[in-house]
């Protein structure tokens, strides 16, 4: 009997949050530390750490043509809560070229699952299904859907994770465990996961 | 986006004609060109009676990139530089690729002609055509203090409406960035940089980037205004006068990013 591997993969937001931004000079007056990160940032890494320990694979969804408005989601998430009260667009202009120039060089760091056109049935499922969720949209994107249509395809022996912070996929995850064999991690949960 | 010292030199010297430059001022003047082509270079300039200056340049040795060749001119010894072929490799492998993000194909065309044409030229030419383009004479210190009111009041306008833009793409984003420097680093330099401009002595420890920005914002206006309103934002181009603007300075100018008092200045 072979080893049982189960399958990490991160949506492109939460891998985007990896990222630690230096604040340059002329900004640090508006912030306690010299560096920036996403407020779920240490359960992130403390998940990629335990990761890398074991030497198990990470995996990213591609292709990711969504990447400029995650990066812009992120960035905008990053800023919640200061107030930049000079060049504040030039300040978030910086977080997004350190996000960009992050998501580069991440690439590298993680294994590809190819997203999957073929959406009709999860599409319909999930339309029969329909939740109320805190988003403005109920129904999952397009490019949610092929996230899961890829992860349907892609073979693996052990169980398959979908860390994410997006209600999207966590608001769906009985439906999501049911039907398509995924167990669906909030990002801020992934910490806990055993791996 | 950045190019360092050795970058900019090997950019220079990899699109000029034999892959080389016959002096170190010349060389010194070329680089200082760049600046007019909106690439941002790890090299800061003052002004001086000959145009720009750098004091970096002023002993430079030959490297793994380039070469100090000497030959002898009308009776001199001058060092001429040479591009190597690590200099080469760093050049396309590199240098390259930087300058896609900022340039277009048909932009880089033309700055590799006029490198090539400004390199035909003396020094003293280079210099002269450089001192008229800026309005660094004392003769023309009406016309810059013109310039820098005019430049003021459009970038005034344009700071008004950045504020209806959309932020749902990047380019939009960086567009909207972009004015709020440019519209801060005008009224830097009109209240602070310019605000007493001799009228008869030479500014001899003048900045150059004070007359390098206020002539690339003179540059970029109809721009702005034209993808103000563009429904298609030029990514590109708006991002090569984002890295120029924000990213040439990073020591030593005080409107800098990386200046930890640059709120003093904007305030």
């Amino acid at each position: 009997m072979g080893i049982i591997k189960n399958t990490y993969a991160f949506d492109d937001s939460s891998i985007l949050k990896l990222c630690t931004i230096s604040i340059p000079d002329s900004f640090q007056i508006f912030f306690k530390e010299k560096i920036l990160t996403a407020r779920n940032y240490p359960k992130l890494k403390s998940l990629i750490d335990k990761l890398v320990m074991q030497d198990i694979p990470k995996y990213r969804f591609v292709p990711d043509k969504n990447i400029d408005e995650n990066i812009i989601k992120v960035a905008n998430q990053l800023l919640e809560g200061y107030n930049i009260q000079m060049l504040g667009l030039v300040f978030k202009i910086e977080i997004i070229d350190q996000l960009k120039e992050f998501n580069d060089q991440i690439r590298k760091g993680f294994l590809e699952i190819v997203k999957d056109e073929e959406i009709g049935g999860i599409k319909q499922t999930f339309e029969n299904n329909l939740l109320k969720l805190n988003k403005e949209d109920n129904m999952p994107q397009d490019d949610d859907l092929k996230i899961i249509a890829g992860y349907c395809k892609y073979e693996c022996s052990g169980n398959k994770y979908l860390i994410t912070e997006d209600e999207h996929f966590w608001g769906y995850a009985d439906l999501i465990i049911k039907n398509f064999n995924i167990h669906t991690v909030k990002e801020w949960e992934c910490h806990t996961l055993n791996i | 986006m950045i190019l360092s010292k050795d970058e900019a030199i090997c950019l220079i010297l990899g699109i000029s004609k034999n892959k080389e430059v016959s002096s170190p001022t010349k060389l010194n003047k070329l680089l200082a060109r760049l600046n007019l082509y909106f690439i941002p270079i790890e090299i800061n300039f003052s002004l001086n009676k000959f145009g720009s200056f750098s004091a970096d340049l002023s002993s430079l040795q030959a490297n793994d990139y380039y070469d100090v060749a000497p030959y002898s001119y009308m009776g001199r010894i001058v060092n001429k530089f040479v591009l190597k072929s690590k200099g080469q490799e760093l050049f396309t492998e590199t240098i390259k690729l930087k300058i896609n993000k900022i340039l277009t194909d048909e932009e880089f065309n033309s700055l590799k002609e006029t490198i090539q044409y400004l390199n035909s030229l003396s020094v003293t030419e280079i210099s002269d055509n450089e001192h008229k383009k800026l309005l660094v004479d004392i003769d023309d210190r009406f016309k810059l203090q013109q310039k820098i009111n005019e430049n003021f009041i459009e970038l005034f306008d344009l700071y008004q409406q950045i504020g209806k833009l959309p932020e749902n793409k990047i380019a939009e984003i960086r567009l909207k960035a972009l004015i709020e420097y440019c519209y801060q680093l005008i009224k830097y330099l009109k209240e602070k940089r310019f605000e007493l401009l001799s009228e008869e002595e030479y500014d001899f420890n003048a900045h150059m980037f004070d007359y390098y920005f206020l002539d690339n914002i003179s540059q970029i206006i109809p721009f702005l205004n034209k993808q103000i309103s563009e429904k298609e934002k030029n990514g590109v181009s708006i991002n090569k006068f984002y890295q120029y603007f924000v990213n040439s300075v990073k020591e030593g100018y005080p409107f800098s990013i990386n200046n930890k008092d640059l709120k003093e200045l904007i305030v």
